[in-house]
């Protein structure tokens, strides 16, 4: 549990680092006003949360730090369920695929893949996957495209070469 | 503002379209939360983008249906599967599924409609009557007041946020510090955009609020896939349902307690239905002749009290969103983001300068409540034949809705990778356990907070004197530091009952 949760503490306090960092670099460039200096809102809210995240990173090395509480084990092991890591990892990769295929094959590889792998993997499991996302996919074009006047990024065959 | 009430109620009921709107929201709403794992923070997240090239009526209906709807629908997964369908409804699983396992499903379904829909319109009520109160009070605030509720509601979050208080400060910190990047008024210029160009308007607000609370969520509900089954077999009866009406009138003083409850719970900041549901369970068993009979399923009561009091929390919390710009739970967070998405900023000034989109918010609160009543008698079977959808269908159709509804707000890529990585994030702080709610609030709230801040240090001339001398503004800072203070005074408080 220490492991996991030192590193969203660690990943979170090196983003907060990063914007300390580019504090100097802040300059007003308008007439903010007499007595206010740009620097300190960015330095009071940017400091703290290094600060508060600092404190969080020792407590947790330290010994004093707070006892497990019942069912973290479990909770970690959680992370590591199959059906979990499918999903996060097919679901990345539909977000990074959407603007390349365009949202209708994106859309329709995505939930079927996606339904298809964390669901019953037999035939008739593969039937109605594929059934459900072709229909949920047809419908929401519609309702986005003819129904809400908006724009969704199509599959550019000609643009590839 | 109240002389605009009535014509308002005359135009929603001569508005079929309107009427439409909330009647398909309500619906969409309970069918999203009689299913265990989406919450109606989710449902408004699907449909707050969406609502962007509607207009502000439109909208407001279709997210207040979605709101009311998806909060009481809880109750369904509660009863039926022994599963609550939000968080809000998790103490009605503790006598509603026994009632249920009992052969008396219609009845128990029936105590927690009623029980919903009076609370709610009961809440409502008070929304109406405190909403305008607390607007013309804090008119008089200026930006010592502002900054000091905006710093009182991050340590209320903080120290109401169930596990470690220095956590949710943390996550506040970080959503504060993550809302300056972008270009800033008070600079002239951007801030921390660490040379992308994409960064020049700042992280928008709204795909990190789907992320951070939508993919956690997702990612978790692929556990329960095969596992939501109901084991009761009996059908459903009507003339059962509607019988349980009279029913919840024999507990009156039980159902206006939990209303009160609901309703203050509500106004809290950040803490919402899902701890009044409990608190008012709670205090139900406390005041109770029978508390041993609590949890068998025999009291109507121990249904009525967490049904009335989460449904009244929505009213409560509607109270401060509206009033002050400072959402009261997460699903009100989602409201906040479509009324800034209309170009409302929610405060005391909306009563003034929009007085009649105030008054169609509150009779659209209304009337979805009572479209939620007339749905619930025609539509209850087909709520309960929802809950038989297999969870691999819902969970990856809802995150490609959530892709769709970060990609049109802008039509940019851009956006679609922030609900990613925020949904990533979300999920590594729901396993480090770090409370979301704060870091999302800090993100809506940190530019007001720098805006007054700056503010208040201009008109003190430098001096941040008047944060102390100012009434208002030192009684809410005082509170906040006893909030803070809160652990110390319990362990000072114990030591001589110990000793």
């Amino acid at each position: 549990m220490k492991t996991a949760e030192n590193t969203v503490i660690g990943v979170m306090l090196l983003v907060m680092i990063a914007l300390a960092v580019q504090l100097p670099g802040i300059k007003s460039t308008a007439a903010a006003g007499q007595h206010y200096i740009p620097n300190t809102g960015p330095i009071l809210f940017v400091g703290s949360a290094v600060v508060l995240f600092l404190w969080l990173i020792l407590r947790g090395l330290s010994r004093s730090a707070p006892e497990q509480e019942p069912g973290q084990a479990s909770q970690v092991r959680d992370i590591y369920r199959p059906r979990r890591l499918i999903f996060m990892t097919t679901s990345a990769i539909y977000c990074l695929v959407f603007d390349v295929l365009g949202f209708l094959t994106a859309s329709l590889l995505y939930l079927f893949l996606a339904s298809f792998l964390i669901g019953g993997r037999g035939r008739r499991e593969a039937l109605i996957g594929l059934v459900v996302a072709a229909a949920v996919v047809g419908v929401t074009y519609g309702i986005v495209i003819y129904g809400l006047e908006s724009y969704l990024p199509v599959l550019d065959i000609a643009g590839w070469n | 503002m109240n002389e605009y009430l009535l014509p308002t109620l005359l135009a929603v009921f001569s508005d079929p379209m309107i009427l439409i709107t909330i009647a398909v929201g309500v619906a969409a709403g309970l069918i999203v939360g009689a299913i265990p794992g989406l919450t109606a923070t989710m449902a408004l997240a699907l449909l707050v983008p969406l609502t962007f090239t509607m207009d502000f009526q439109t909208s407001i209906a279709l997210l207040m249906g979605v709101y009311c709807g998806a909060i009481s629908a809880g109750l369904v997964g509660s009863i039926v599967l022994n599963i609550p369908g939000t968080p809000a409804a998790a103490a009605t699983c503790l006598d509603g599924y026994p009632m249920a396992a009992k052969g008396q499903l219609s009845r128990a379904l029936g105590l927690g409609v009623y029980a919903s829909m009076i609370g709610g319109v009961l809440s409502g009520i008070c929304l109406v009557l405190l909403a305008p109160l607390l607007s013309d009070f804090a008119m008089g605030f200026g930006p010592w007041e502002n900054f000091a509720i905006v710093v009182f509601t991050f340590l209320t979050i903080a120290s109401l946020a169930q596990g470690d208080m220095v956590k949710a400060v943390a996550a506040a910190a970080f959503g504060v510090s993550l809302s300056l990047i972008g270009y800033s008024d008070s600079v002239g210029g951007s801030r921390f955009t660490l040379g992308i160009a994409d960064l020049e308007g700042g992280i928008n607000i709204l795909p990190a609020l789907i992320g951070a609370f939508a993919l956690p969520q997702l990612i978790m509900d692929t556990d329960g896939i095969g596992t939501h089954k109901s084991k009761l077999t009996q059908a459903f009866s009507l003339r059962e349902f509607m019988a349980a009406f009279r029913e919840v009138l024999t507990v009156k003083i039980s159902l206006l307690r939990a209303t009160a409850i609901g309703v203050i719970v509500g106004i809290l900041p950040g803490v919402g239905p899902g701890l009044s549901n409990i608190l008012a369970y709670s205090q139900e068993r406390n005041f109770s002749k029978t508390p041993e009979k609590f949890g068998t399923g025999e009291l109507p009561e121990a249904i009525v009290a967490p049904e009335a009091a989460n449904n009244a929390s929505m009213g409560g919390a509607l109270v401060p969103m509206l009033t002050l710009g400072i959402p009261g739970d997460t699903a009100t967070l989602m409201l906040i983001s479509a009324l800034m998405l209309h170009d409302i900023q929610p405060g005391p000034l909306l009563f003034v300068m929009n007085a009649d989109y105030v008054a169609f918010i509150f009779v659209t609160f209304f009337v979805a409540f009572l479209f939620c009543t007339v749905l619930y008698h025609v539509g209850i079977r087909a709520i309960i034949s929802v809950l038989n959808i297999p969870t691999q269908y819902i969970v990856s159709i809802i995150f490609m809705l959530c892709v769709i509804g970060s990609y049109v707000l802008n039509n940019r890529m851009f956006d679609v990778y922030t609900l990613l990585l925020f949904g990533l994030l979300g999920y590594g702080m729901r396993i480090a356990r770090f409370p979301i709610l704060p870091m999302i609030l800090g993100m809506i709230l940190g530019p007001m907070a720098e805006e007054q801040l700056r503010l208040a240090i201009e008109y003190g001339s430098g001096s941040l004197l008047p944060f102390a001398t100012r009434p208002i503004s030192a009684a809410i800072l005082g509170v906040t530091v006893l909030l803070l203070l809160r652990p110390l005074i319990k362990m000072v408080w114990r030591r001589p009952a110990v000793s």
